[in-house]
């Protein structure tokens, strides 16, 4: 019987399981600590476990009991475990190849799936309720929907905004809601989303504004626009977008500033070839996809001292960019190298003729404009409110003379998520 | 650790087997079984380690006592020892799974405010407790003499691959094995099989159907169609069955590895053609704990009883089966509903059942099986009437929730060979191929090992679930 038998497979198995732990213990370099592709820092053993190198530092103090409490807590919560099994799945052999044959296979399912019907958009994978409109090229989100908790949130934010404008009525409060696809009444899946958003909870919000506040928008009237003023495979606006957001909220500050220094115009747009743009969508889906175009401007800046909590800093590579000195890795982040990326709260302190300041609040959406709106101030603060959620506005205040208040961003930043982007005061 | 993780898979099970394989004697082995099988649930549930030591304690202790008096001949003391360590048994088991269920059924009767908290479960707290009751009562029963050293009683008790999901094994069946572990390359080869066609059962099938299931599940059932609706009881019907099947052939296959014969725990159970037949083929070592250890001793107990005997037995085992699986109504209730089937099919009903041609027998089943998983997996009952009111139509066939809403219309072809894996005709595929030997053996072993790969893929770029039956 044992002569008949094939021990093929007890032999594949054994050196299948085996494989892996031994590609860890012989690969003679160090493990990778972060994916290009999806934008993210890998698990890693020692990474993973900073509290483990406290509880390290303990022993050899010889405080031994702080250091059992310490990685008991760890173990017992499974924090320990969890983190362990991330770090071995970050770590894995030939991760990204396994994860784009994956999604290779998705995709067939999907096509299998949607052969029956007569949909022209398609989801990019299976886990990332992404979508992609194959003729245009562009990877897009469903519409959301809007319950009632979040309208709950919507009124949280709607009493924080009239506790500022009366607690603080010497400021002139901005609000530039960025419309996005998912929240929009263009968004080609609507018909399949019949208690989707569709812009109803900005109206909701904006009809019960205190009318101290100044209101504006960046709408989207057809798919156009947003394929115009987004990236195809981001979810951020691009450089057309941005100007354009820019010169709508000039106008919107301008209404409560008399001698604003004129709008800074770009002298020249800048193509940067070789750059595929693959961001936030594409890195999710692996869709095999033509990135975007990545493009830059020209323009007259004014001379800036550039700080980030108070330190001062390199924000951004945008000279580099134009200088042509830019990498065209796929998958790399040429929004966050362009635009710059920030660790605390930002400071520009312009050369201009202007003796007004202002404090922006905003996500990444905003981070593109702050470089364009210092060029009107004197001094001009960012806050990422994710990046300190400690973050409030009478103590800002206080330290800070600040004349305008401006909070742009998409739904999130103006009127969702009550926990992170209320602005606390005393 | 579920088996599906790559923790598991590519650390925990080769350094096990290579231990296991390596060391030469067999207290060694059972010790080096004790000892992984302590690190597994240490890893899983770190909190609760204490509680299967008390388990492994409790009847190693009770099964030594009660085997004592036995060969003293002192039948009362022998009896209220068997009592007494069912009952602490069963008090562990209900002190972590039903306090809660209890208390608040007593604030929904009575007037009264009850100040507690639900502790969180400890894993597998339901097989092993079964297991470890299953033992006692052999032991009384003189099945078989108690096992005499605490390693090789602990090995029996919590060996890693069937502690926290069964199946649900006796002492007696796999006394020989535990006595003196080997193995074989036959059997090894036979357990990774096992074990590579469970765990593609799991992470292609039963993973994919419920995101599928958990999408629908957590709407608002009168935003659902009929289409839907059916889509999704459907596919509970073949997640439920392929995950925990899948686990079990995984936990066999392991076994077989390890040089122990597991009892199966399904047999095609959507095959049935009654729900008796049904109870025969699912989760069948529950199924036997519950004939051997209640039912038959029920029987024996109201022989004299002539009215309703059997009916009612079925219904008090059929409670207790329902409310095994979770301390909530909707189990409870499950369960009664099995109860009166099986009931009315030990009556006259089944004789007639019997003699309706064998696709309407299958028709019968299977409808049943599938309004029986509605009750298992909607736990709040208020929401029952909403969900067959979608079943039925009362929302026309589509609605707000589609599946194009949920984005889940790419799960549909999932069902196809979900189906094809619930019923023979795959394994009788196989089971060919293995007589045959030869080339048919090699392309089958060539088919797991492309399976294998394909499912580590699945696990490597889409993760791992928990397993449906870890957390009863």
């Amino acid at each position: 019987m044992m002569k008949k038998a094939y021990k093929f497979i007890l032999i594949i198995f054994f050196i299948l399981i085996l494989s892996v732990s031994l590609f860890w213990l012989f690969r003679g370099k160090p493990m990778p600590t972060e994916s290009l592709v999806e934008g993210r820092v890998l698990g890693l053993p020692e990474n993973s476990y900073p509290t483990l190198k406290i509880a390290l530092e303990y022993i050899q103090q010889g405080r031994f009991d702080l250091a059992l409490d310490l990685v008991f807590d760890l173990y017992t919560s499974g924090s320990l475990q969890n983190k362990f099994d991330s770090a071995i799945a970050d770590q894995f052999p030939l991760r990204m190849p396994l994860i784009r044959f994956s999604k290779a296979i998705d995709r067939v399912i999907i096509q299998l799936s949607y052969s029956f019907t007569d949909d022209n958009i398609f989801p990019a994978d299976m886990t990332s309720d992404i979508y992609i409109i194959p003729d245009l090229q562009a990877l897009i989100y469903p519409p959301k929907t809007i319950e009632e908790e979040d309208y709950a949130s919507i009124d949280n934010r709607i009493a924080n905004y009239s506790d500022l404008v009366s607690l603080f009525p010497n400021q002139n409060f901005y609000i530039y809601y960025l419309e996005i696809l998912e929240f929009s009444p263009i968004n080609p899946l609507l018909r399949f989303f019949p208690k989707a958003d569709m812009g109803q909870a900005y109206s909701y919000l904006k009809a019960h504004l205190p009318e101290e506040i100044n209101t504006g928008i960046f709408e989207l009237n057809e798919m156009n626009d947003h394929l115009e003023y987004f990236f195809r495979t981001d979810h951020h606006w691009n450089t057309i977008g941005i100007l354009k957001g820019y010169r709508s909220i000039y106008g919107l500050l301008s209404n409560n500033y008399a001698n604003i220094p004129p709008i800074l115009e770009p002298t020249s747009m800048v193509p940067f070839p070789g750059i595929e743009f693959k961001g936030t969508l594409a890195r999710k889906t692996l869709y095999p996809i033509q990135g975007d175009d990545f493009i830059g401007f020209e323009a007259d800046f004014p001379e800036c001292i550039i700080k980030d909590n108070g330190v001062p800093i390199k924000l951004d590579f945008r000279e580099e960019y134009l200088r042509g000195d830019y990498s065209t890795t796929p998958f790399l982040g040429h929004y966050g190298l362009y635009f710059g990326t920030q660790e605390g709260i930002i400071n520009y302190d312009c050369a201009v003729n202007s003796d007004r300041n202002i404090l922006i609040i905003g996500d990444s959406h905003a981070r593109p404009l702050v470089a364009l709106i210092a060029t009107q101030y004197k001094q001009t603060y960012f806050m990422d409110l994710r990046q300190d959620e400690n973050f409030n506005l009478t103590d800002f205040l206080h330290e800070y003379q600040i004349e305008d208040i401006l909070i742009v961003g998409g739904p999130n930043v103006v009127f969702l998520n009550d926990e992170l982007w209320e602005i606390s005061v005393n | 650790m579920p088996f599906s993780s790559i923790t598991f898979i590519f650390l925990f099970l080769p350094i096990t087997l290579i231990l296991f394989y390596i060391l030469p004697k067999k207290g060694w082995r059972q010790s080096i079984l004790v000892l992984t099988s302590l690190g597994f649930f240490a890893w899983s549930d770190p909190t609760h380690i204490h509680v299967l030591i008390i388990s492994v304690l409790l009847n190693y202790f009770g099964g030594r006592i009660i085997g004592k008096n036995l060969e003293e001949n002192s039948g009362r003391k022998v009896k209220i020892y068997l009592w007494v360590s069912v009952f602490l048994n069963l008090l562990l088991l209900g002190f972590y799974k039903y306090t809660g269920f209890f208390l608040n059924s007593i604030e929904a009767i009575l007037p009264i405010s009850i100040d507690y908290s639900q502790k969180a479960l400890p894993l597998g707290i339901s097989f092993f407790t079964f297991s470890g009751i299953s033992y006692i009562i052999d032991v009384y029963n003189e099945v078989h003499p108690p096992e005499k050293r605490l390693i090789g009683f602990s090995a029996y008790l919590i060996m890693f691959p069937k502690l926290l999901q069964g199946p649900i094994t006796r002492l007696i069946q796999i006394k020989d094995e535990l006595a003196n572990p080997k193995f074989y390359p036959l059997g090894i080869m036979e357990g990774v099989r096992r074990f590579i066609g469970g765990l593609a059962k799991k992470v292609i099938l039963a993973d994919s159907l419920s995101i599928a299931t958990n999408k629908i599940f957590a709407e608002n059932f009168n935003d659902l169609g009929a289409g839907i609706a059916w889509f999704g009881i459907f596919a509970y019907t073949l997640q439920i069955y392929l995950d925990f099947s899948g686990y079990t052939d995984m936990a066999i296959g392991i076994g077989q590895m390890l040089g122990f014969r597991f009892p199966e725990n399904f047999n095609f159970p959507y095959i049935s053609r009654s729900i008796s037949d049904f109870w025969r083929r699912w989760h069948i070592t529950l199924g036997a704990w519950f004939r051997t250890y209640l039912f038959i001793p029920l029987e024996f107990a109201r022989r004299r009883e002539k009215h309703l005997r059997l009916q009612s037995n079925l219904l008090i085992v059929f409670l207790l089966t329902g409310l095994w699986h979770g301390a909530s109504w909707n189990f409870v209730l499950w369960g009664v509903y099995y109860g009166v089937i099986l009931a009315l099919e030990a009556s006259r009903f089944g004789k007639t059942l019997k003699k309706t041609p064998p696709v309407l027998q299958h028709a019968y089943s299977l409808i049943l099986i599938v309004v029986g998983w509605i009750f298992f997996r909607i736990n709040d009952i208020q929401n029952w009437g909403a969900f067959f009111g979608a079943l039925i139509g009362l929302n026309g066939w589509d609605n707000i929730v589609t599946f194009r809403s949920l984005n889940i219309l790419f799960y549909i072809p999932f069902l196809i060979p979900s189906i094809l894996f619930s019923l023979p005709f795959m394994h009788r595929l196989g089971e060919k191929a293995k007589a045959k030997g030869g080339g048919s053996l090699l392309i089958l072993d060539i088919v797991y090992i492309i399976l294998f790969l394909f499912t580590i893929t699945f696990i490597v770029s889409k993760g791992f679930t928990a397993f449906m039956y870890a957390e009863f």
